[in-house]
């Protein structure tokens, strides 16, 4: 493992560096992105690597609790915790399965019902599932992030999206636009920037 | 003897024309063309290395599949085929060549590989599973008519890519039985959708399992937008035909299934991008941020304000 090649850096970075990578890397694969995401478990692997090779170079020796995230609620009983272990674990009909043979539907019952849909592709019915689960609960922390999901990461989709997208209006454009009136009206006969 | 050999070459040109022109109405209408780039944001060298595969991929179908499947090619496959060649290592052999549509001027083209090849198999796959379920759908004359002209191909491809093909056929049918039922949430024919590009992704020749796995989620993401993109581009057609779409109730639109449509539009393609994230692509990694970012946005936003203009001339 070539902790270098996994923070994105070159073998003589300085520690502000390593450091500037490390965080913004962190940002990228933080578990609460990939919470209700079929990948979740890779990107748990992912920020394990990134949290090894950070260690092996600023010579820490972190429990930074990262990837602790599971689950919040303090009081669920045995079966949400064999369903959550079933989601982690990527079996979805299975987790679906045993969440239908439970009767009393709690908002546990509906946060999880949300996960396992969401894991599936089916955002819409996810995104239902968890407003239920946040209005019978509107203090878990864990329902309310997961009822403002889906607007949150899509306003910082398209913040992300404009910053991709090139500005239309630098300085450059102004002066390009400029020199090309400038041709139009000289071929014209006339003249715009009397210098050139 | 000549005059005879002429007037045959003439006629199975303007056969070949004439087919060409109903497959590719077929695909302007279906699913197909959303998945594209941005050229404008591309850098040259993507772009040219785009074309290549396009035209790459055209010969390849003729190559390996059939003449006939050439005709089914689309811009998504060869979106695809950038794709996965960076995740097998493969580097495409760019010569210049000429080709049948264009037999006078030489372009770029990229020689044949293992990519090309999966993609072929995959568009011809596709071609003859969409144009049975133009059938079945809309009763329209053409799609038994193509569906003789791309068998051949059809047959060799399924003799490869056996079980994906089932998978897709069991699939489409899904989508059938929705549509019958008429089923009124956007997340079922949807998904189903999306498990047919997901299929896709996992038969890719790749060894690596987690990198299959991450291709197999970004497509099933981009799978769902792409069904809500089409329901969207179809409401207008749907509603005078009365044809499913799960986006109008009783000839209306349904406002409230096209809000929920738009943002899990979005949130699609946020979740494509964090699959895509989990890949390990450089060059390629650029093309497919330039789809997720750019292009389909911007698709989307066309469609929404096509949308939207409709029904402002409507109300006036």
């Amino acid at each position: 493992m070539d902790p270098y090649k996994i923070l994105g850096v070159n073998q003589n970075a300085t520690q502000e560096e390593i450091k500037t990578a490390y965080r913004s890397l962190v940002k990228k694969y933080h578990p609460d992105k990939y919470a209700d995401h079929p990948l979740g478990d890779l990107a748990e692997e992912k920020m394990q690597q990134i949290n090894q090779a950070y260690d092996m170079l600023t010579g820490t020796n972190g429990s930074r609790g990262q990837g602790q995230y599971k689950s919040s609620a303090g009081n669920q009983t045995a079966t949400f915790a064999m369903v959550r272990d079933l989601i982690n674990t990527n079996r979805i009909q299975e987790a679906l399965a045993s969440l239908d043979a439970i009767e009393n539907h709690t908002a546990e019952w509906y946060y999880l019902r949300g996960v396992c849909m969401s894991k599936m592709g089916m955002y819409a019915q996810a995104n239902t599932f968890y407003n239920t689960a946040y209005r019978m609960e509107p203090n878990n922390s864990e329902y309310a992030r997961a009822a403002n999901n889906m607007r949150n990461s899509n306003n910082t989709f398209y913040n992300q999206r404009s910053s991709m997208q090139g500005s239309d209006c630098s300085a450059c454009n102004v002066c390009s636009s400029l020199i090309c009136a400038d041709c139009c009206c000289e071929c014209m006969g006339g003249d715009l920037i009397g210098c050139c | 003897m000549w005059q005879f050999c002429g007037r045959s070459f003439v006629h199975t040109l303007c056969l070949y024309a004439g087919m060409a022109k109903l497959i590719n109405k077929c695909y302007n209408k279906k699913m197909f063309g959303y998945i594209r780039p941005q050229v404008s944001e591309l850098k040259v060298r993507q772009h040219q290395k785009y074309k290549a595969i396009y035209c790459g991929l055209c010969k390849s179908l003729g190559k390996n599949v059939s003449q006939f499947s050439r005709l089914g090619l689309q811009y998504d496959m060869a979106a695809f085929a950038y794709i996965i060649a960076e995740l097998l290592d493969e580097k495409f052999i760019i010569t210049d060549q000429v080709c049948i549509a264009h037999p006078l001027k030489r372009r770029p083209i990229a020689k044949d590989n293992n990519t090309l090849k999966y993609c072929s198999y995959i568009t011809s796959l596709l071609t003859y599973n969409k144009l049975d379920d133009m059938w079945l759908d809309e009763r329209k004359l053409y799609a038994p008519a193509c569906k003789v002209l791309v068998r051949n191909g059809y047959k060799k491809s399924k003799s490869n890519y056996t079980d994906l093909d089932i998978k897709m056929t069991n699939l489409l049918d899904k989508l059938h039985k929705y549509e019958y039922d008429k089923e009124a949430c956007i997340d079922y024919p949807a998904s189903t959708t999306a498990d047919i590009m997901e299929a896709i992704g996992y038969n890719a020749p790749i060894k690596d399992n987690k990198t299959k796995r991450a291709l197999a989620t970004l497509l099933k993401n981009l799978g769902i937008w792409i069904y809500l993109a089409d329901a969207a581009d179809d409401i207008q057609e749907d509603i005078k035909k009365n044809n499913y779409n799960p986006l109008i109730t009783d000839g209306i639109i349904n406002k409230e299934n096209l809000k929920i449509a738009k943002e899990v539009m979005i949130y699609s393609l946020v979740q494509a991008s964090k699959a895509r994230d989990l890949l390990p692509l450089k060059d390629a990694g650029e093309f497919i941020d330039n789809i997720i970012y750019l292009s389909l946005p911007a698709a989307s936003e066309r469609i929404f304000s096509k949308l939207d203009t409709n029904e402002m001339n409507r109300k006036v």
